[in-house]
Order: structure tokens, then C-alpha cells, then sequence
């Protein structure tokens, strides 16, 4: 039997620390972020609804990877190289994941509680969704399982990639020395993937190593002020309507009169913004509309 | 970690956090200080919207605006804004002002301060094109 300790759990208390730290040092320095109660208070609720959403629901993902695990092709153990290797390639697929998350609705509909917040601070990290199960997104999983490695220890190496993110959702660290910027993810690299202006919008995907961006093309540097939030930003701090706000959306969409089965098919699996009509704008139709009003900043990375 | 220890960590923990913040005077909201401001914020939204009036509500947390897609309201979240066209808005007196309910499940209520009621009647004639 393989077991593996629950990192995310016991990182709970760290979380705590950190956040205190953090909530210290811009109280201190008056610089280096903010922090507002209530936008607060949501992101630390819904981090304690995923925690129970994942005792409540855990069970469907791993029921999932182990029924996956009967048909595998080698069993590669739990030697420190493959807890290694495992943990490199989870990023690769944590990479993938999170740019469907970005690009396909119905995965966005439980993705974009994360970016549901105008701050960006240690609590934000912990802004997590309720309903990822419902996106099926561990179907992207199943080669690494059908490879050889076992479903517990892709769980152990997923909780240990959360937790790295968690430190990079501050503004308190302005850049890190070059070579880290360069080869892992970090606040600079992570603000931007949180930023509404036009030219952040969907860029700078990485869990831990940033190179994944560089390699598919997805990377753009901070060098203009950002500005955090969606591009149409939620208007309410009830838990429950940040967790759900977008599947109210997509079902609506999907079941109003008038429109093809393409139509309502459309609106589950295509980029956020998408509409039959066209009276919505893909981030696609954000940057261009924007390189319009700010011609001189055609061809800058993320446009 | 058991749940006897993971319950009480985060049940204190959040309660502590939200408590501090509070005490380190971080429950300000966010206050509308003239029209130009309210025009920049809409056109982060609307970046295409046209703003020709505004009007600021007592306590200066929320504004109505009157734009070239049809009336609509920016108000205070925390200490941050989000802005509403409000289109089908069903628009109600409080004691304190009025009550805009959105037809928008991410944006449910807007609660607006104004003792005048000429002012009052002004917003409802507004926002609901009456």
C-alpha cells in the first residue's frame, strides 16, 4: 500500500504564519500590498470550502486514478528519482490544466473563483474553488497514471505544487535573483498571470517551474503596473455565489431560447467570453480592441 | 492532520485574520471622490462606454451613471468598485435610500444612501427609464 502524508493539510498552520507575516510587514512598512477585510475573509472561507469540498468529493478523483492504475504499462515505485521526475512532469500536466482552465469555459467556470478577488495577496492563494471535481479535469492525468506513477503519489506531488504557488501570491516580494526568475515561478512572473490588463490576460500559466510558458509561448515579463481582478468583476463577497457564479452563467447561456445545439455546446467549451451573437469579448477581442485605442503598444509580449 | 486539530486551526485562524484586519483599520470602503473618478473607473469596465452623467450618492460608496449603453451603478466592494449597467433593475425605497436589485447573480443588490428624496426620485426615474 502507498501512502503519502497529506502536505496540504499539514501546511495549514504555515499558511496561517505566512499570512500574519505578510498582513505584519505591510502593516509595517506600508507598502509591499493591501489587504481589506471582507475580500479576506472570502478568500480564506472558500480555501476552507475547498478543504471540505476535497473530504466531501476527494474520493471521485481517486476513485478515478486507481480504477486508471489496473491498466497501467510499468509501476515505477516511490524512489526519490521518480518522486522527482513525477513532481517535474505533474507540472508539465499542472501547465496544461491550468491553460484549459483559462480557455475552456466549463473548466474556468470552477477556475475563475481563484481570480474572483481584486487583491493579490497571501489570502488570494487560498481563494480556491469548491466544484473542481465537476470539471473532470483529472482525465488530463491518465497518462502519467497509465505510465507508472501511482495515483497517491501524483496526489503527494499536486499538494506539494500548490503549496509553492501559495508563497508567490504576494506583492511584498518585488523580483527574485535572475536565475530564479528565469527558470521558476515567481510573484513577479504569477502577478501578471493574475492581472486584468489586457495585454496579462491568459499569459504566465506555471505551477512551479516557468519554463513550461517559455516553451508553449505563454510568457509575458511584469513591466507595467497590474491590475488584479477579472475583466468584469463579481460584485458580491457571499462564498457561494463566488463559487458558482459562472456555472449560473454557463447555464443560462446554455438553456436560453433561440440558439443551435452548437450554440449551447459553445458556450460550455469555448474560450471565457465567447457568445453566439458576438456581444461579448474573448481576451482575444480584449487585446485587439485594446492595441486599437494604444496603437504604440502593437507587438508588445502579450499582445 | 486530524480533524480535531484541522477544524479549530482554520475556524480560529480565519476568525483571527478577519479580526486583525479589521483592528489594523482594513474595513474602509472605497470612496468616490468626484465624477472624472467615476468616469475612469467605468471605462475599466466599459472601456468603450461613454459616461455623460454622474451622480454620487450621499456617503459617497455608490454612483449612478448615465452612459451611451443605458444607466447603470458603481459602487464600493471593500475598499475596490464594480460596475453594473443595470439594464432590467428592479429599484426599491429603504429607509436610508434605495435598493437596486441586479438581474445579475454575481452582482445581486446594491444598497444606495440618499436622504433627499428628490434625489431618490431622480435615481428610480433613472435607473428604470421611468
Amino acid at each position: 500500500m502507498v501512502e503519502f502524508p497529506d502536505v496540504v493539510q499539514l501546511a495549514v498552520p504555515l499558511f496561517v504564519a505566512a499570512i500574519l507575516l505578510e498582513l505584519a510587514w505591510i502593516t509595517l512598512k506600508q507598502h509591499g500590498g493591501r489587504y481589506e477585510t471582507r475580500d479576506a475573509l472570502t478568500s480564506l472561507a472558500m480555501g476552507a470550502g475547498n478543504v471540505v469540498a476535497g473530504l466531501l468529493l476527494g474520493f471521485v478523483a481517486y476513485g478515478f486514478y486507481t480504477f486508471i492504475w489496473q491498466f497501467r504499462f510499468f509501476d515505477f515505485g516511490t524512489s526519490l528519482w521518480v518522486i522527482v521526475l513525477c513532481f517535474i512532469l505533474d507540472d508539465l500536466r499542472y501547465y496544461w490544466v491550468h491553460r484549459f482552465g483559462h480557455r475552456i469555459r466549463w473548466i474556468w467556470a470552477s477556475h475563475v473563483t481563484h481570480h474572483s478577488s481584486q487583491h493579490y495577496n497571501l489570502t488570494t492563494a487560498l481563494r480556491q474553488t469548491w466544484t473542481g471535481t465537476f470539471t473532470l479535469k483529472m482525465v488530463v492525468s491518465v497518462p502519467m497514471i497509465l505510465l507508472g506513477f501511482h495515483p497517491a503519489l501524483m496526489i503527494f506531488v499536486g499538494g506539494l505544487n500548490l503549496i509553492y504557488q501559495f508563497w508567490i501570491h504576494t506583492e511584498a516580494i518585488d523580483k527574485m535573483p535572475r536565475w530564479f526568475e528565469a527558470v521558476m515561478n515567481t510573484p513577479s512572473h504569477h502577478r501578471v498571470h493574475h492581472g486584468r490588463n489586457p495585454r496579462y490576460l491568459d499569459v504566465n500559466y506555471a505551477g512551479v517551474l516557468i519554463v513550461w510558458d517559455k516553451i508553449f509561448g505563454t510568457f509575458v515579463a511584469e513591466d507595467e503596473k497590474v491590475e488584479y481582478g477579472l475583466v468584469f468583476n463579481i460584485g458580491t463577497f457571499n462564498p457561494l455565489r463566488v463559487a458558482t457564479h459562472e456555472w449560473v452563467g454557463i447555464f443560462k447561456d446554455v438553456f436560453q431560447r433561440g440558439i443551435t445545439l452548437r450554440d449551447r455546446l459553445m458556450y460550455m467549451i469555448a474560450p471565457p467570453g465567447w457568445s453566439h451573437d458576438g456581444s461579448r469579448d474573448t481576451s482575444e477581442k480584449i487585446k485587439a480592441d485594446y492595441v486599437v485605442r494604444h496603437p504604440e503598444d502593437a507587438g508588445k509580449p502579450g499582445l | 492532520m486530524p480533524l480535531h486539530l484541522l477544524l479549530p486551526i482554520v475556524v480560529l485562524g480565519i476568525l483571527g485574520v478577519a479580526l486583525l484586519l479589521h483592528m489594523l483599520g482594513n474595513s474602509k470602503r472605497f470612496v468616490i471622490v468626484d465624477a472624472d473618478q467615476v468616469r475612469r473607473l467605468w471605462q475599466r469596465q466599459f472601456p468603450h462606454g461613454l459616461v455623460s452623467q454622474v451622480e454620487i450618492a450621499d456617503d459617497g460608496h455608490q454612483a449612478m451613471v448615465e452612459t451611451s449603453d443605458g444607466p447603470g451603478v458603481v459602487w464600493a466592494m471593500g475598499a475596490d468598485v464594480a460596475c453594473r449597467l443595470t439594464g432590467s433593475a428592479g429599484v426599491q425605497e429603504t429607509d436610508t435610500g434605495l435598493k437596486i436589485r441586479l438581474d445579475d447573480y454575481s452582482a445581486p443588490m446594491v444598497r444606495v444612501v440618499l436622504a433627499d428624496p428628490l434625489a431618490r426620485q431622480h435615481w428610480v426615474q433613472t435607473l428604470t427609464g421611468g
